[in-house]
């Protein structure tokens, strides 16, 4: 498995796990904007106070789990080893960079792109996509708290780092043969 | 490798800040006087003493699954701060929920009975009986209601009855007034009146911190 090989190497590994860790930090900050923005911007309160009762949202996200968590967590993660692939992908071929990004195929990039989740509704992207085709009405079959959203996500960064994994085993084979 | 880092990271930072910044632009007054915005009405139904120096105001229905998880958080910050603390339970019956305003004027009738640590008992017989997602059997409010000791047939004339519609819906008014848009809606009044705001259900950490917070601001 090519991924395999790219996170063997430390500074892919540490990339995955520096954008994951980052990801996961935004979805779960940007679950509370209203109240982080109500703190920063319009409560008076210390910079001290604004910072720990921020640290409180980070804290209480990762110690009480739940499934919304496990999900935040894996598509986190997979969004974290998307980038990193990519990232290499990119550099292997570096000299020729925009065809390298348009060689990994709509399929890989784009499905990463809308799998990006937020908290409660689980892809901006996705829900975007269903009003602009006129789908919205559906969500209103989905419930209240459903994983749905976040299921899709994960299923379609799943398969962005399959489409990436195939185009960088056939890039192994490439260079192999040269 | 460590640029490529960076920059992600400052992408990162970047779109994060965007969306404070937007919300914030949304939403300009989600920190506020209490003698502007959050009023307590008379009528307000409270778990804990009225003179609590920290107030909760929770804008929720009992079909919310993510009220129904917040529920328990609340009543352990209460025993945990009591007398610090106390609670106030407006309603917000949301559309997608029907059932839950049928829920709301049950919870009025057991406090016509009962007051308000009636209320507060019937409701959590209620988030107990809920799967949520407007799947509760309102068959069942009568046998909820009995079991506290409520007169079958007052309980029965009242939920026939539109005498609380009106109640409720200032509860809705109230909050729409607040910007509420969505529940769990949470407001933390401090004792100098400051407000911190939970557009979203908070965690156990979030809430105890801005607790401790707030009873610091005297």
């Amino acid at each position: 498995m090519a991924l395999l090989t790219i996170f063997k190497k430390a500074r892919y590994g540490l990339l995955a796990i520096g954008v994951a860790a980052l990801v996961f930090a935004l979805i779960i900050m940007g679950a509370q904007a209203r109240f982080l923005a109500g703190i920063f911007f319009d409560s008076g309160i210390s910079l001290v106070s604004a910072f720990y009762l921020t640290w409180s949202v980070l804290y209480g996200g990762v110690s009480e789990f739940s499934l919304t968590t496990a999900l935040v967590a894996t598509i986190s993660l997979l969004f974290g080893m998307n980038v990193a692939a990519i990232t290499y992908y990119v550099r292997l071929y570096r000299a020729t960079a925009v065809s390298a990004v348009a060689a990994l195929g709509t399929g890989g990039v784009l499905s990463g792109i809308l799998a990006v989740g937020c908290l409660s509704c689980g892809s901006l992207a996705l829900a975007f996509l269903a009003s602009f085709f006129s789908a919205s009405s559906l969500l209103i079959f989905i419930p209240y708290q459903s994983p749905v959203f976040g299921l899709i996500s994960i299923l379609l960064l799943a398969l962005s780092l399959y489409l990436l994994d195939r185009k960088l085993r056939f890039a192994f084979a490439y260079s192999r043969s040269k | 490798m460590l640029k490529n880092f960076l920059i992600v990271s400052a992408v990162v930072v970047l779109v994060g800040g965007v969306t404070v910044f937007l919300n914030k632009e949304e939403e300009p007054n989600t920190t506020r006087n209490i003698a502007g915005t959050v009023i307590l009405e008379e009528h307000d139904h409270f778990l804990g003493s009225r003179s609590a120096p920290v107030k909760i105001v929770e804008y929720a229905e009992v079909e919310c699954p993510y009220c129904k998880k917040l529920h328990p958080i609340l009543l352990r910050i209460l025993s945990e701060y009591e007398g610090q603390v106390s609670f106030v339970y407006r309603h917000f019956p949301l559309t997608i929920h029907p059932k839950s305003f049928n829920q709301a004027v049950a919870l009025e009738c057991v406090a016509e009975n009962k007051g308000d640590s009636g209320f507060f008992e019937y409701l959590n017989k209620l988030y107990e009986a809920t799967p949520s997602n407007n799947n509760f059997d309102l068959a069942i409010l009568p046998r909820l209601a009995k079991e506290m000791g409520v007169q079958e047939e007052k309980f029965a004339e009242c939920l026939a009855s539109d005498r609380y519609r009106t109640r409720i819906l200032r509860d809705v008014e109230s909050g729409i007034g607040l910007n509420v848009d969505s529940v769990p809606h949470l407001i933390v009044i401090a004792p100098n009146g400051k407000e911190f705001v939970f557009g979203k259900s908070p965690s156990y950490a979030a809430l105890n911190a801005v607790i401790k917070t707030a009873l610091n601001e005297k």
